[in-house]
């Protein structure tokens, strides 16, 4: 558990910041990359060793701002997992530590993963919606690196990629959006089927059955050829526009008529809960969360602010509790330390 | 719930994807959702790969750089090497426009050209 002082360190892209924060809390651009030698699943050891202290030596030239460099064969489980759920690593990246690396820098905003699928995958996180200032700042990122390494490139295909489906700019864009509103209004499902019509892949995080714990939805391209990257970007920012319309529409309707005191009674059940509980399982507790999300995005005083809310979304998820505690906890004791920091946190701001 | 693909882990991601007009949606597991992107568009890929059909020839052919035969990539869905690409061309070439709407030629960015 060596990562425990991460836990202090800003999490920029998790900031209430950026437009359409109220919805969008953040967006991510990833480039797939490659070196003209094997893909990374067809690297024996010794290879993919070699080809990691490449990929950091390469990086360290390209420069990142205070940069962190993570083999993830360091690191132990709960080290691993606490990445993926800060949204730097993979669940690949951390079920195959071996000759894997992370580099993370300028606040966790700029992250490039060596040999996952593609030798390197670059990405930038920025709160709100801000694809255009992500991909800028992952692009340069790329142009330095492409002026210390040969990825492979054809004029016809583009970026080269292990996956025929990640080729040509090999770009993956996507925005993370809370749609309470929607969620609550049943007008979820008809909006996410115009956003998969819309060629856009959208996911929901933290689910459990048919319903999206938390309401977090993720929108991303589906396919990076055949289209610039400006193209590509402009049609996931109109959908993704379009998209955070219709949450403040429904919004606007809940919290106005008869409508409003059911949402207040709601809204202020889950403070209720939050400031009062000695035990909360994550879903529970991402479930309240939200709520109180909804109505801080309304502009309601309610003694708490979003910075506070994104923050503890963040990090009451199981590997964070368990590096806060320093030891792998049981499940009744994360419940019990999850319930003690909300209380902690909410009390404070 | 429990994750409809492994069934063992329990569910955490709900994953929404379309196929052909057709809306389908699983839930998941953290590890089984990873794939996510890759298992929507695996499930293109294989179709597409499927629907060459006969049309893919010298399939005993192997990559001279990586070794990899179009069967190793009918199964993985993963090509071995960069070179690959050029060794397969035609079959490459064939399948894109079934994995990316219609698309047969990079317009993005290319190194070192602004």
């Amino acid at each position: 558990m060596q990562l425990h002082n991460m836990l202090r360190f800003k999490t920029a892209w998790a900031e209430a910041a950026g437009p359409s924060h109220e919805v969008v809390l953040s967006t991510r651009v990833r480039l797939a990359r490659n070196l003209r030698g094997p893909f990374p699943g067809h690297l024996g050891p010794h290879t993919l060793k070699k080809t990691l202290d490449h990929a950091f030596y390469a990086i360290k030239l390209a420069g990142i701002k205070n940069a962190a460099f993570f083999k993830m064969g360091d690191l132990d489980a709960t080290d691993r997992e606490f990445l993926v759920e800060r949204h730097l690593a993979s669940p690949v990246l951390a079920a195959h530590p071996a000759s894997r690396g992370v580099v993370v820098g300028d606040d966790e905003t700029i992250v490039v993963m060596v040999n996952e699928e593609d030798h390197f995958r670059l990405a930038a996180l920025l709160p709100g919606q801000q694809l255009h200032a992500a991909h800028a700042a992952v692009d340069r990122l790329d142009d330095r690196l492409s002026s210390v390494l040969d990825f492979a490139f054809r004029d016809d295909l583009g970026y080269l990629t292990a996956c025929p489906t990640n080729l040509g700019t090999g770009m993956r864009a996507s925005c993370l959006v809370h749609l309470p509103a929607l969620t609550m209004t049943s007008g979820i499902d008809r909006v996410m089927e115009g956003v998969a019509r819309a060629g856009l892949i959208a996911r929901g995080l933290h689910g459990e059955g048919t319903k999206v714990v938390g309401d977090f939805f993720q929108l991303s391209n589906a396919t990076g050829f055949g289209r610039t990257e400006g193209e590509i970007l402009a049609a996931l920012e109109k959908t993704v526009g379009a998209v955070v319309a219709r949450e403040m529409e429904a919004r606007e309707g809940l919290s106005n008529g008869a409508a409003k005191v059911r949402l207040e009674d709601s809204v202020h059940r889950s403070i209720a809960l939050l400031g009062a509980a000695r035990l909360i399982p994550f879903e529970e507790c991402q479930h309240h969360l939200s709520r109180l999300r909804l109505g801080l995005s309304l502009g309601w005083r309610l003694g708490a602010d979003l910075a506070v809310v994104n923050e503890l979304t963040l990090s009451t998820q199981p590997a964070h509790l368990d590096l806060l505690a320093q030891k792998v906890l049981s499940p009744l004791d994360r419940d019990a330390l999850r319930a003690s920091l909300v209380r902690r946190r909410l009390k404070a701001s | 719930m429990i994750c409809q693909n492994c069934g063992a882990r329990e569910a955490t991601v709900l994953v929404q994807t379309v196929l052909h007009n057709h809306v389908k949606k699983a839930a998941l597991c953290g590890s089984c959702a990873e794939g996510l992107h890759a298992e929507a568009e695996l499930d293109a890929l294989t179709e597409a790969i499927a629907a060459l059909g006969a049309r893919v020839r010298h399939q005993t052919a192997r990559c001279a750089n990586c070794r990899t035969s179009f069967a190793n990539f009918k199964e993985s869905g993963r090509f071995g090497c960069p070179s690959c690409y050029e060794h397969f061309l035609p079959q490459v070439k064939d399948l894109l426009p079934r994995v990316h709407a219609g698309a047969y030629q990079h317009r993005g960015k290319t190194p070192g050209r602004r």
